[in-house]
């Protein structure tokens, strides 16, 4: 049905449903040859300015059974008369109403008591050499927030066989690739020494925080060093559920965070980052946290100080707590992976005897590369359910 | 009054050699710092709040909740001041919450503010400066919304007005590099002159910084017509309208730069606009559609293949929003721009109604700029901020117009100006992008 004087056509499908396509997004989107440079697959449109899209109104509607086509005819549009559409196309773009919830973007499973034991192990000989078994390995990490790869030798550069093959290295002024060892009571930070670490996102301080933080034991302490991951996108939709307001506060004031040292080079980052970052649709994007690179401005108004507190410490109690957090000891060989917008990590303290270390291997990767990646894999192996925008 | 022994205290004092205000963060050298009397500063512990309550000399009152000075104890033991970080707690660890203030009083002589808690396993008391304490004051709501990065919007006399650098001085000179930097951040744009005419001029520049910020286009890269293997519309020789670089990237990079090699027979002219100033405009006048570009995101896409095989995919709405309402970000392509909206239906028309009237500012006389850059010069621009475009172009013949590019990031760009900030005593700190 084409509603002329509201400018809407509207197609009621199979299942009942009936959506509405404006006008002007259906002339935005002309698959027509002249409308969409197909070499490039980008539009060759310029900017709706130039292009009077909004004038057009679509004069007459009808759709070709056998094609499976809409076509349309235009009134008042300079360049065309006439446009085709896939009902496919049309049927993957339905827009929705404002009362569905959008749910549109990644599908997480979020940890609980049982479910943060059931984390996918790899073996790393296969992950090498099997681009499925590695494809697998980066779902869990962006599904689970995690993946473990076992059997790897128990020396330096061979995280990056793998991480080579999707995407380059999230370069930082920590090095491309980075050891974790204890250096004892002149390191440059708390990260290096042997003292615990209280859960934290790493890089807060950078506006662009690397997607994926990468470790691979090489060596364990003798005692302690245990590692301590808290899936807290769970962890906020418990303080969602239970304290909407707290949840409030923490998605809305920034924090600010700053790291100043001389690593490769002499550095000063800031940032801000609210505890919670949201889509637009109210969907969980990112959780940021970190207690030692966190400074003491805060950009909260007076009045809202003390709540603003109290839905940290809220929100720190279900981080800890036995649904979200998970604690086990990395053995040498094997490997984690982690989403760093989602998995807060750790450690416990640790003692290493003289003439050992504990020395971790890390990296980061950027879900950017690491998505296109896995993108170009699902098109080659026609996997349907693919990947969306971060 | 400024005297020997206040001297030498500010002299040998460290950290905390910042202030924070509402408007912009600046730096003092010590000797510098104007002599501040707390005289008349009154001191109330308002136990059943949790507040510690200051008046201080221009009447003003703040309130500092237990917790946060707690929180943020300068002693050793709680911020170390050897890798100037928070010593570990998470609140919970070290049971801040509970942790309640005794007694407070001001040392006048000292400067300084004295509590004692109860409750608190691991002190007795704190000690805070009161300059610290000053630059901490919390902002009332309103007060809150007060903008922290400054920029010169553009307006008619701009393009007239462009900086201009020279490449010897901003590589040689670090002084030089900064205001190079500075003027991408404050103006937008700059323009650098006398390049050399060989490649790799980029990377060298941006090597000054940091280093450059690579893509699936590879860390530097040559926008030329390269016929059928281009897998994106800005290796054709067509026109290509307003639009910010890499908007299918979460991570967008900052700030582009181009350096012109060879310049078109015809055409392939430079256009600029002040994304911020078309944003701020709409705002003015139609607040509404301000709202939307600011509410739903665009979702933006490129498939295609450099070095290797991509499809890229990111959302970004057209303006992006600092928590006080400050535009952050603008960001519009309508090359990368998919079909795909996730905006429910009834509120899609008010959208390209938004749309449209925010690119019609975007084109006003008074927020574009064009120009046709010359070979030996590079143009650098704010991508979260300045749109970019070219007119079509020629290719034809011998002369084939060839730019060559490449990407920095605000967060290293940013460090970088910290540093120079520190090294050169300036009365500035660029905040956090």
């Amino acid at each position: 049905e084409n509603r002329i004087e509201d400018k809407l056509l509207s197609l009621k499908w199979d299942d009942g449903k009936i959506i509405n396509y404006p006008h002007h997004y259906l002339r935005d989107h002309c698959p027509f040859q002249s409308c969409n440079n197909p070499q490039v697959g980008q539009p060759a449109s310029s900017s709706l300015t130039l292009d009077s899209y909004a004038k057009t109104t679509i004069k007459r509607a009808q759709i070709d059974q056998d094609n499976n086509e809409l076509h349309i005819e235009w009134m008042n549009d300079d360049l065309h008369t006439s446009s085709t559409y896939k009902l496919d196309w049309l049927k993957t773009h339905q827009l929705v109403s404002s009362s569905e919830s959008n749910k549109f973007q990644i599908k997480r499973h979020l940890w609980n008591s049982h479910k943060k034991y059931t984390i996918p192990r790899f073996d790393f000989n296969k992950v090498l050499n099997d681009k499925l078994e590695l494809y697998e390995w980066l779902r869990s990490i962006l599904q689970n927030g995690l993946a473990f790869i076992d059997n790897m030798p128990t020396e330096t550069g061979q995280l990056q066989k793998i991480t080579q093959q999707v995407t380059d290295f999230r370069y930082t002024y920590y090095g491309n690739i980075f050891q974790i060892q204890s250096l004892g009571e002149n390191a440059a930070t708390v990260v290096y020494k042997n003292q615990r670490l209280p859960l934290h996102s790493d890089f807060s301080f950078s506006n662009n925080t690397p997607g994926l933080q990468i470790l691979h034991c090489i060596s364990a302490a003798k005692q302690g060093g245990e590692s301590l991951l808290s899936d807290a996108f769970k962890a906020a939709e418990m303080l969602r559920e239970n304290y909407p307001e707290y949840f409030d506060l923490l998605a809305k004031y920034p924090l600010e965070y700053e790291d100043k040292r001389t690593i490769d080079a002499e550095f000063f980052f800031m940032a801000l980052h609210p505890v919670i970052s949201l889509y637009h649709n109210g969907e969980i994007k990112q959780v940021c946290y970190t207690d030692h690179t966190r400074t003491s401005i805060l950009h909260v108004p007076q009045e809202k100080v003390v709540a603003y507190y109290k839905a940290l410490e809220k929100f720190l109690d279900y981080v800890y707590s036995a649904d979200c957090m998970l604690q086990f000891k990395l053995q040498p060989g094997s490997m984690m992976a982690f989403d760093n917008y989602r998995i807060l990590h750790g450690r416990t303290e640790f003692n290493v005897l003289p003439g050992s270390k504990r020395h971790f291997e890390g990296t980061y990767l950027d879900w950017d590369g690491v998505m296109s990646y896995m993108r170009v894999f699902e098109r080659d192996q026609n996997i349907s359910d693919k990947t969306p925008s971060m | 009054m400024l005297n020997s022994a206040r001297i030498s205290k500010l002299l040998s004092s460290c950290g905390h050699l910042y202030r924070h205000c509402g408007k912009e963060i600046y730096r003092r050298p010590n000797y510098l710092r104007p002599q501040l009397s707390y005289y008349s500063i009154q001191v109330e512990n308002r136990i059943d709040d949790k507040l510690l309550s200051l008046k201080w000399e221009d009447g003003k009152t703040t309130e500092y909740p237990h917790i946060y000075l707690r929180d943020n104890c300068p002693c050793p033991s709680c911020y170390n001041p050897q890798t100037r970080q928070r010593v570990i707690s998470n609140l919970i660890f070290d049971d801040y919450a509970n942790a309640t203030i005794k007694s407070a009083h001001v040392n006048q002589d000292k400067d300084e503010l004295h509590v004692e808690w109860t409750n608190d396993g691991q002190h007795e008391s704190s000690i805070y400066q009161l300059d610290w304490l000053k630059d901490r004051r919390f902002a009332s709501q309103a007060e809150s919304q007060q903008v922290r990065i400054n920029r010169n919007l553009w307006d008619s006399d701009t393009q007239n007005n462009l900086q201009r650098f020279d490449f010897n001085e901003v590589i040689e000179n670090k002084s030089q590099l900064y205001q190079w930097l500075r003027s991408i951040l404050d103006n937008g744009i700059a323009i650098i002159d006398n390049v050399p005419d060989e490649t790799s001029q980029v990377r060298k520049l941006a090597n000054q910084v940091s280093y450059l910020r690579p893509s699936c286009y590879g860390d530097q890269f040559r926008i030329e017509s390269i016929g059928e293997a281009a897998t994106t519309i800005a290796y054709q020789t067509g026109r290509l309208a307003m639009h910010s670089d890499l908007a299918y990237y979460a991570n967008m990079p900052g700030i582009l730069i181009l350096h012109c090699l060879v310049a078109a027979n015809k055409g392939g002219e430079n256009l600029f606009s002040d994304g911020f100033k078309a944003a701020q405009r709409l705002r003015e006048t139609h607040p509404e559609y301000f709202d939307l570009l600011a509410k739903y995101p665009l979702q933006h896409e490129d498939i295609g293949r450099v070095n290797y095989d991509f499809h890229q995919m990111a959302l970004h709405p057209v303006i992006r929003l600092y928590h006080n309402g400050e535009i952050k970000q603008v960001c519009y392509g309508d090359h990368s721009r998919t079909s795909m909206l996730h905006i429910p239906h009834d509120d899609v028309p008010n959208y390209y109604k938004a749309l449209q009237q925010f690119l019609e500012y975007v084109h006003r006389p008074d927020t574009l700029i064009q120009f046709k850059l010359q070979p030996g010069s590079m143009v650098a621009i704010d991508n979260f901020r300045i749109f970019h475009g070219r007119t079509a172009f020629d290719s034809s013949g011998n002369n084939r117009r060839c730019i060559e590019g490449g990407y920095l990031d605000w967060d290293e760009a940013t460090s970088f100006m910290r540093i120079m900030e520190k090294e050169l005593s300036m009365n500035h700190l660029t905040p956090s992008m």
